[in-house]
């Protein structure tokens, strides 16, 4: 016999007890070599009579599963309470992103990408255009230049201004172009002419060497 | 998956079921017992109580579980000449389900009949065959349930074989 060992290590047998029986094997194996078709036959229905129950009785469950059925509902409670915290922690999470403005210094990527600031109307069709009013109101800022709304008082550095009626005015930094674009002054181009009317400064011609007399 | 199974483990009891139940099942139903499905229970029942002082691995739970088998037969047969089968019935807790009445009536008559043959065989024969075929042990295994040696265990089967030829073969003639 072998080890206990070895013999826990086997693998447990398959609900049909001999998937691979022969009757004619069984049959030689017994000494018996002239078998009737009906004997072979009979061989081969035997195995069927051994199939799954229907169900094991309840005394027996009882015996197997009351330890088990503690361990799913605590099992149940712990994913319960993990999963409203995974879902609480992604819902914050994607609200603070959707919600966090762009600075003047830096700004997004994308129009659609920045999410409206407290103050202004949702623009429809805009990323945050199904967003809840609610949760515009409620990320927190995480730095200076992520600060929204006139509670907390305008800086220098949160133009332009975030309420409506500034936005009748046209500032710099509501143009289209980057801030640091001019456009190029008459002045600047060296071969614009003056405004005087006189010619540009130019080097002086220098003699022509063969008119030089002598 | 024993090893878990002895230390109580449910998923493993479960599955300890389910491998060696229809084994039990088809043994029971071979020797025509009274209710085939109650007695594996009962067998089940009683392993599962002393799984823990379990020895001998896989092969003795399986020596286990048919001498418990062997001996729960031998009690129904002794119950039964004793008394009329009474089985208690009732509808409202019976969720149990069958394929078909057709179904159920074949398989009925097909475990009846092999009932019937190997009920026509001595018992120690009958159950070799039985052990061997239908719950599918090695001959070491019938050897250690039976209490017998392997070779003894292999003329019982061979006996067994040759008798079910000769009534099947009479059962051919007189049809």
């Amino acid at each position: 016999m072998s080890s206990r060992s070895d013999d826990n290590n086997e693998m447990m047998p398959r609900p049909q007890p001999q998937p691979t029986y022969d009757p004619a094997d069984f049959l030689r194996e017994s000494g018996i070599e002239d078998a009737s078709p009906e004997l072979l036959l009979l061989l081969a229905e035997l195995p069927r009579l051994a199939e799954q129950p229907s169900r094991p009785s309840a005394e027996l469950v009882q015996l197997w599963r009351p330890r088990g059925r503690r361990k799913r509902r605590h099992h149940a409670l712990v994913s319960g309470a993990a999963a409203i915290v995974l879902a609480l922690t992604a819902s914050g999470a994607a609200a603070a992103a959707r919600h966090r403005p762009t600075s003047p210094i830096q700004p997004a990527p994308t129009s659609s990408s920045a999410g409206p600031r407290s103050g202004h109307p949702v623009r429809p069709g805009g990323s945050s255009a199904a967003l809840h009013p609610s949760l515009t109101r409620t990320a927190l800022p995480t730095s200076s230049s992520d600060r929204s709304g006139p509670d907390l008082g305008p800086t220098e550095s949160d133009s332009p201004k975030p309420t409506g009626s500034d936005r009748s005015e046209p500032r710099e930094t509501d143009s289209p172009e980057p801030s640091g674009s001019r456009h190029p002054e008459p002045d600047d181009s060296p071969s614009a002419p003056r405004s005087d009317g006189a010619e540009p400064s130019r080097p002086a011609p220098t003699p022509d060497r063969t008119s030089r007399p002598g | 998956m024993l090893e878990a199974a002895r230390r109580g483990n449910p998923f493993a009891i479960e599955q300890l079921y389910r491998s060696f139940s229809p084994g039990v099942l088809g043994y029971f139903r071979a020797r025509g017992a009274g209710d085939p499905e109650a007695s594996t229970n009962d067998v089940f029942i009683a392993v599962l109580g002393r799984l823990p002082q379990l020895v001998g691995g896989t092969t003795g739970l399986r020596k286990l579980i048919y001498t418990i088998a062997h001996a729960r037969l031998i009690d129904d047969y002794r119950r039964r000449q004793r008394q009329p089968v009474e089985l208690a019935f009732t509808p409202d807790t019976d969720d149990r389900t069958v394929p078909s009445a057709e179904q159920d009536a074949l398989t009925r008559v097909a475990e009846q009949r092999i009932a019937g043959l190997l009920a026509r065989l001595p018992d120690d024969q009958a159950e070799a065959v039985t052990l061997r075929i239908v719950s599918g042990l090695s001959l070491a295994q019938t050897a250690a349930v039976l209490g017998r040696s392997e070779g003894a265990v292999k003329q019982l089967q061979r006996r067994g074989l040759l008798r079910l030829r000769e009534l099947l073969g009479a059962a051919e003639v007189t049809r």
